[in-house]
């Protein structure tokens, strides 16, 4: 069966793409995974200046999940030149491009639009500052607004999960984007016992894994009951090819999968091949899976 | 095989390995049960076809080491440089990639801290070594070493006051972050250095004491 989704045009060979983030720029995880077994890969976000980072610690370890405070760490948008002319083209390039206002979206994305199959437009980093952009609806509005003027490659409205998914879908479909990334990870915090302030300079950090799945699959859910024909990113907590199957089944036309290829980037072969096999078994391509719990799930 | 010192407080994790790893390097592990983001150790010993860590207990991985099948992934980091009658210094479990070294390259002089006797008693320590106990720190004793090449690994508060005694000798700290990736890819475990930020996993772990702005840290 086919596991090839059709996105704004763009094909996938098949819907695993990465989470923008945790694998970097994909140096250190195309050693372990050949660019063609995966549909796409999503860069680390870029902004127009570099950025160093956080003070650490950066990590916090949970039980079934992970807490980070990374930063948006990255070069700036000149040095990433050189890097994106280098993202392998044996699958979909979506960058991700970051910043504080309109004009430093409209300028990652003028610059990257050539490198790029898609521009991701990350609206929700819970790491940078003390509010996201897309806490505020109008700054949404303007950053994906300067970005649809600066481009015509596809974009990716990259939402946040602490935020109403659908006024979010909304407003990116008002913008004219027409692909929404349900989340980045979502505001939590752990405070130290030994000195009683938060472990985190930044007092919040993201929560990404296994724990916050059923919470990502709700939103994929709402939003596409919501929003028919809006193609969906889905993402949170994958560790296999069933859970890619779950968030095609709420709605997901890709999924994305960053911490478990982040602890183990080989899996990535296992987690494709393995849902070759699982839509083999089901006599059904991928695409047809997508939103069927919508439409009364397996007849 | 996991072998349990005195009281518990400390576990050697010892399991077969054919391949290769050398003094500095560490590895993930985790087990088919968790933790959910494998821990980095480093190597305490290698030798006859044999690996082992030395790990403190209370942490979330010891719940399922006798459970469940352990994974282990590596070797990641770069290995210690192989220096001339070196100076080593370690502070608790820090000793582990120390008793590496000195089991592949041997040593100049060993001074090491212990918070108590059960890890002393635990571990191997050579002949014509130095073992102090809390209060007395192993810098100590080591600042009237006069060796010039040091090695230093053990919590943070002990290495500002190796760089600080010992700062103006050849010497490397072995490094210690959170990671989840272990291949630079998250960049969790950064670290200042004098040329910007690195990564404890992929750059180190053992950095030039004199390249490592040990301040920059909010714990």
């Amino acid at each position: 069966m086919d596991l090839s989704v059709i996105v704004e045009g763009v094909k996938f060979k098949n819907p695993v793409v990465t989470a923008s983030g945790p694998l970097g720029f994909g140096d250190e995880f195309f050693k372990y995974v050949y660019a063609g077994k995966i549909g796409g890969f999503t860069t680390k976000t870029v902004t127009p200046k570099p950025i160093q980072g956080n003070i650490p610690p950066r990590i916090l370890y949970l039980e079934n999940g992970l807490l980070n405070s990374i930063g948006l760490q990255n070069p700036g948008i000149e040095k990433f030149k050189e890097i994106a002319a280098s993202l392998p083209r044996e699958c979909v390039r979506i960058i991700s491009a970051g910043g504080e206002k309109p004009e430093d979206f409209s300028e990652v994305t003028r610059v990257v639009d050539e490198f790029a199959d898609m521009i991701e437009i990350n609206l929700s980093c819970p790491n940078v500052g003390g509010k996201t952009i897309a806490s505020d609806f109008e700054l949404t509005k303007s950053v994906l607004a300067a970005c649809r003027q600066t481009t015509k490659k596809p974009l990716i409205a990259k939402i946040s999960p602490d935020i109403d998914p659908i006024i979010q879908s909304q407003i990116a479909i008002d913008a004219g984007v027409k692909i929404v990334n349900i989340g980045n990870s979502i505001q939590g915090m752990r405070i130290n016992l030994k000195t009683g302030r938060p472990f985190f300079k930044g007092i919040k950090g993201g929560l990404s894994g296994p724990a916050f799945m059923p919470l990502m699959l709700w939103k994929v859910y709402q939003v596409k009951e919501a929003f028919p024909d809006l193609s969906i990113i889905g993402l949170g907590g994958v560790r296999n090819a069933s859970d890619i199957i779950e968030y095609a089944m709420a709605g997901s036309s890709l999924v994305g999968v960053g911490t478990q290829f982040m602890i183990n980037p080989s899996s990535a072969v296992k987690i494709v091949d393995d849902l070759q096999k699982k839509v083999d078994g089901l006599k059904m391509n991928f695409a047809d899976l997508i939103g069927i719990s919508h439409r009364g799930g397996f007849r | 095989m996991l072998k349990r010192s005195a009281n518990g407080s400390y576990i050697l994790l010892e399991l077969p390995y054919g391949g290769q790893a050398l003094p500095g390097q560490f590895f993930t592990i985790t087990t088919s049960l968790g933790p959910y983001i494998p821990r980095p150790f480093s190597v305490y010993d290698l030798k006859d076809g044999r690996i082992s860590f030395l790990i403190k207990s209370g942490g979330e991985i010891e719940k399922f080491l006798d459970s469940a099948p352990v994974i282990i992934d590596g070797p990641f980091g770069n290995p210690l440089p192989e220096l001339k009658d070196p100076l080593l210094i370690s502070g608790g479990v820090g000793y582990a990639p120390i008793h590496f070294y000195i089991s592949k390259y041997g040593l100049g002089e060993l001074v090491a801290g212990f918070s108590d006797e059960e890890l002393f008693d635990f571990v191997d320590i050579p002949d014509h070594s130095v073992s102090v106990f809390d209060p007395v720190t192993p810098v100590d004793v080591a600042e009237f070493s006069t060796l010039q090449n040091v090695i230093a690994c053990g919590p943070v508060e002990m290495l500002k006051i190796v760089k600080k005694i010992l700062g103006q000798r050849s010497l490397y700290l072995i490094m210690e972050e959170k990671m989840a990736c272990a291949r630079g890819m998250c960049e969790g475990c950064a670290i200042m250095t004098s040329y910007g930020v690195k990564f404890v996993c992929k750059d180190g772990p053992t950095f030039k004491a004199s390249e490592v702005d040990l301040e920059w840290t909010y714990l």
